[in-house]
């Protein structure tokens, strides 16, 4: 097999690999609808991987059934405190209200929650939450790191390959000198 | 019958993606340069060199002449039609070294005037083999620009006297 395509694949994973790790390092936006059912106990959440630390900020809203929402930032303790019976003893953020904004230092690496619940209606609500994350992002940060040692592992069994193939191939006696000198011909050739 | 008087094994000349290797082979009646290596990206090329083209070597001892003069890849320069020939000693930008440059008006089979310049840069075999030797680098470029003036004077002959200058 020729090592060429070898080696084209092990460059093109470690360019990619070099930009996911550069995107994993790109502030990440999203917009999330959560439908909330009519009913206590119900809520809606989006879940924020963090990578050593990092901030997220953002808004939310009651597009549809009215009433305010309970917005909460919680980390994984307390977001499985909360759960398992819908008490909030302990939040990094808590904000009631039909819309409102958030912002927030995430301190270190941990799978973090923004959860809205019903306020002061138990009626089917939507409610959308636009967020920004920034710090490094796992995904890319993980996907980028493999593609790149993928890459690296290719490129080197790439050079490998090749080197052999030029061992293996003899050299002609007549091809430009290997020493690289200048050659002056025989006149009669 | 046209003979082959000498080869420079590696010169390089300004492409508009980056330089390109020739070889030289030198007859007694032209000079062709044999392109043997070309970058297509000098950004790509710090990729590694799957994202180049491989070198081509060829057989200068045995190789049909012609042929070679007939790739449109290569350069001819008929000697003949060489109005001046100057070995100009210098700075290349591409090795970032001392470096000897070739410099050839000629004019060409159209009746234009063309101009060659290619920088004698031995290869890495050459100044290794050298350095073995005790020969320090600056030295063995300026061994190397005294063969290739040795094979131009052996080519062109008397000819030459009044069309060459010669800086080593």
């Amino acid at each position: 097999m020729s090592p060429r395509p070898v080696q084209i694949v092990a460059y093109i994973l470690i360019v990619i690999g070099f930009i996911g790790l550069a995107w994993s390092f790109q502030p990440t936006k999203g917009t999330s609808t959560g439908e909330i059912p009519t009913g206590e106990g119900y809520y809606s959440y989006v879940r924020v991987s963090m990578w050593l630390s990092g901030h997220v900020e953002g808004n939310f809203e009651v597009t549809s059934g009215g009433g305010t929402v309970r917005f909460f930032i919680l980390d994984s303790a307390q977001y499985e405190d909360y759960s398992y019976d819908g008490i909030v003893s302990d939040s990094m953020f808590t904000l009631i209200g039909a819309s409102g904004s958030f912002s927030e230092d995430i301190p270190t690496t941990s799978t973090y929650y923004l959860v809205v619940d019903h306020g002061s209606t138990t009626a089917a609500q939507t409610v959308e939450i636009t967020y920004e994350i920034s710090g490094l992002d796992i995904k890319y940060l993980i996907g980028g790191t493999v593609l790149l040692a993928i890459g690296v592992v290719l490129a080197v069994v790439g050079l490998r390959m090749k080197a052999k193939a030029k061992a293996a191939t003899p050299p002609s006696a007549a091809l430009t000198q290997p020493t690289g000198e200048v050659v002056m011909f025989d006149k009669k050739t | 019958m046209e003979t082959r008087i000498a080869l420079i094994p590696r010169v390089m000349m300004k492409g508009a993606m980056g330089p390109k290797d020739y070889g030289l082979l030198i007859t007694d009646r032209r000079s062709i340069f044999v392109l043997e290596k070309a970058s297509k990206a000098a950004l790509l090329g710090a990729l590694g060199d799957a994202l180049l083209s491989d070198k081509k070597t060829f057989d200068y001892a045995s190789e049909d002449i012609e042929k070679l003069a007939l790739d449109e890849h290569n350069t001819v320069v008929p000697h003949e039609d060489i109005q001046k020939l100057h070995l100009k000693k210098g700075f290349s930008s591409y090795t970032m070294s001392n470096a000897y440059t070739l410099l050839v008006d000629y004019t060409d089979t159209a009746g234009r005037s063309r101009s060659v310049k290619a920088f004698l840069t031995p290869t890495n075999e050459f100044l290794a083999l050298k350095k073995n030797e005790g020969v320090d680098k600056k030295t063995a470029i300026e061994e190397y620009a005294q063969s290739a003036r040795k094979a131009f004077e052996q080519a062109l002959g008397v000819s030459a006297a009044g069309r060459a200058e010669w800086d080593v």
